[in-house]
């Protein structure tokens, strides 16, 4: 076997002891097998053998191995997962919707497909679980399932509300509308130019901060900081930012007073770019 | 001059969340494993350069790292309904204290909840509810010995709506004794005195309001699970539809239990080794309770639990006894 080869009889022992897989009756090479479809749906090809040895290391083992046993419909696996997750789902679903009677029905609404009602055309059923991995837990992960739901039934209805919005939107202007003043194309010209030089933990901050407009402490939560460190971060990009537009504005003539004037300057028409600019993403 | 400069930024990362690599999303796994810090460097800065454009998944991501608490409908604290309510609560909590420290007696002990109508009950309840505390003789009950702990029959109890979601979940008082089961009637045979310390098949039932319900004319309740051992392999099965199927329940997936307690949604389960587990919530979560009194640990295998009390369990094995009086947290040996 590829795998029992790789890793040594020993520690392939050890792997499956800890995954739980003997208790729910899936056998050494199913749980083999197992593996090897989670590493050809996340690796290259061409991979190497250490790049495969330290994502199976990594993998919540005992997590994949329940996830796929409730997708083959192992009925020991379904009693454990219910009673051990069945609570957390109803808690995170009503934590995701703010409110329990949403909550519940956003949670019983993913236990569908989390159980498989379509089926192949082998007559196989198709469970949500069989798309695990592995790579975080299982919680977390019927955590995004749920909050995925949620975000998609929002957008559903805000994008109803973004119809209605638009027939009273003003029209757009943008950089290539030749009614701009000439200023002001220079001035998003240049802001472009800086944002598209920033790295993508920067892009991120900043899309968090300004455009979701998320709080300190959320935006550290999401990316795994502390959010004096968001604020210093943001702190400093925002500094380095402005400072890069205004020189960028200076090379193309602009004195340095008229292009630190200008930051303030333009700002009712940027409200409606913001504004339409948001209601075309939700159309998207 | 920098109030202006957010909506320069905000106006201008807008126009990248229209690139095409945004309508692209990372699958639930490696978001997940995003979130819970879990990627290799290479693997997290695609999905990170996506996230940087993508704001459906952002939102996701808040959602999924956020520990937003279930909100809390606004009340007026100091409103007299709230008040009246409280006073309900106070007043149950102080008949539940009051008869789980009476002793076993042949007259049954009456509960009234204020604010609680009391509906008529027909006289073969074996059950009743009839007066204001303290009354030591009820009129229509049959004089059969009681449990310390009792429960009220649900029917019996008809919850206002408008206040019936404001009402803190009231004590609920079921023996933990085995007993028959007659859901149509609610009735129930009770045991003349308390048995002796008894080994598994140990079940017992009950029904609680779901939260939420606001139908006072039909209350919806919630069948507990009905909880036993299988004895030949030491498995802890439970039924959630009165007995008819049994279904296993793994705890730590290693231990043979030998011993079942039950007490309303308390399940203590004991084991070789001297394992014990403890279940709050009817078996959906479990902890386990290492057993000893400071110098000495229970290894050996345990063959009865008895909770004639909430905070107290009594532990047996072939050799001691071991008791706790604060719901497990400490314990002394006979």
């Amino acid at each position: 076997m590829f795998l029992q080869e790789i890793f040594g009889e020993r520690e392939w022992t050890r792997l499956y002891a800890e995954s739980g897989a003997a208790d729910l009756a899936v056998s050494r090479d199913e749980f083999a097998q197992l593996l090897l479809e989670v590493l050809r749906r996340i690796l290259p090809e061409n991979a190497t053998a250490q790049a495969q040895t330290d994502l199976i290391k990594s993998l919540r083992l005992k997590d994949l191995v329940l996830a796929r046993a409730c997708a083959r419909g192992n009925s020991k696996a379904w009693d454990y997962f219910l009673s051990h997750y069945r609570e957390k789902l109803y808690l995170a679903a009503a934590a995701i919707a703010r409110d329990e009677v949403r909550g519940r029905e956003l949670a019983d609404s993913l236990y569908a497909d989390l159980y498989g009602t379509r089926q192949q055309e082998d007559g196989k059923r198709v469970s949500k679980l069989d798309s695990f991995l592995g790579r975080g837990s299982l919680e977390g992960w019927l955590k995004t399932i749920l909050a995925q739901e949620y975000v998609n039934r929002f957008r559903q209805q805000r994008k109803l509300v973004a119809f209605d919005d638009a027939l009273e939107s003003p029209v757009q202007t943008d950089v290539g509308d030749p009614s701009l003043p000439a200023r002001q194309v220079a001035l998003q010209t240049a802001t472009d130019a800086v944002l598209d030089g920033l790295d993508d933990e920067e892009r991120f901050l900043l899309a968090a901060y300004y455009l979701d407009q998320r709080t300190l402490a959320e935006i550290g939560r999401m990316l795994g900081m502390h959010e004096s460190t968001v604020s210093r971060r943001l702190d400093k990009i925002t500094a380095r930012l402005r400072k890069q537009i205004i020189g960028r504005l200076c090379k193309e003539g602009v004195p340095q007073r008229a292009a630190e004037e200008m930051l303030d300057v333009d700002v009712r028409d940027l409200e409606i770019n913001v504004r339409e600019k948001l209601a075309q993403e939700r159309r998207a | 001059m920098m109030e202006q400069f957010p909506k320069l930024v905000a106006s201008r990362l807008a126009r990248l969340q229209q690139s095409p690599a945004a309508a692209v999303h990372p699958d639930a796994d490696a978001l997940t494993a995003f979130a819970e810090n879990r990627l290799a460097s290479n693997e997290r800065k695609p999905v990170l350069a996506h996230l940087a454009i993508c704001s459906h998944c952002r939102e996701v991501l808040a959602l999924v790292t956020g520990d937003a608490p279930l909100p809390v409908r606004k009340a007026n604290t100091f409103s007299l309904r709230n008040l009246s309510w409280a006073a309900a609560f106070a007043v149950a909590c102080l008949v539940t204290a009051v008869i789980s420290r009476r002793p076993a007696t042949t007259t049954p002990v009456p509960l009234h909840v204020p604010e609680i109508t009391q509906l008529a009950a027909p006289a073969d309840r074996a059950v009743a509810a009839p007066a204001v505390l303290p009354q030591p003789k009820p009129a229509a009950t049959k004089k059969k010995a009681v449990p310390l702990r009792t429960f009220v029959p649900p029917e019996q109890v008809n919850v206002k709506p408008p206040i019936h979601e404001n009402l803190p979940a009231a004590p609920e008082l079921v023996s933990a004794q085995p007993a028959t089961l007659e859901p149509q009637s609610f009735s129930r045979e009770v045991p003349k005195a308390m048995p002796p310390i008894a080994k598994a098949p140990n079940t017992t039932f009950g029904f609680l309001p779901l939260r939420g319900s606001a139908n006072a004319a039909a209350p919806v309740f919630r069948l507990r699970s009905l909880w036993r051992l299988n004895d030949t392999p030491g498995i802890l099965l439970a039924s959630n539809d009165r007995g008819q199927t049994w279904r296993s329940v793994i705890v730590d997936g290693q231990t043979s239990f030998q011993a079942l307690s039950v007490a309303g949604w308390e399940i203590w389960a004991g084991g070789e080794a001297g394992i014990l587990f403890h279940s709050t919530d009817n078996g959906v979560h479990w902890s386990q309770v290492t057993v000893s009194d400071g110098v000495t640990q229970l290894k050996d295998t345990i063959t009865a639990i008895q909770t004639p009390d909430p905070r107290m369990i009594r532990i047996k094995t072939k050799s001691a006894e071991w008791l706790s009086i604060d719901g497990g947290a400490t314990w002394v040996t006979k």
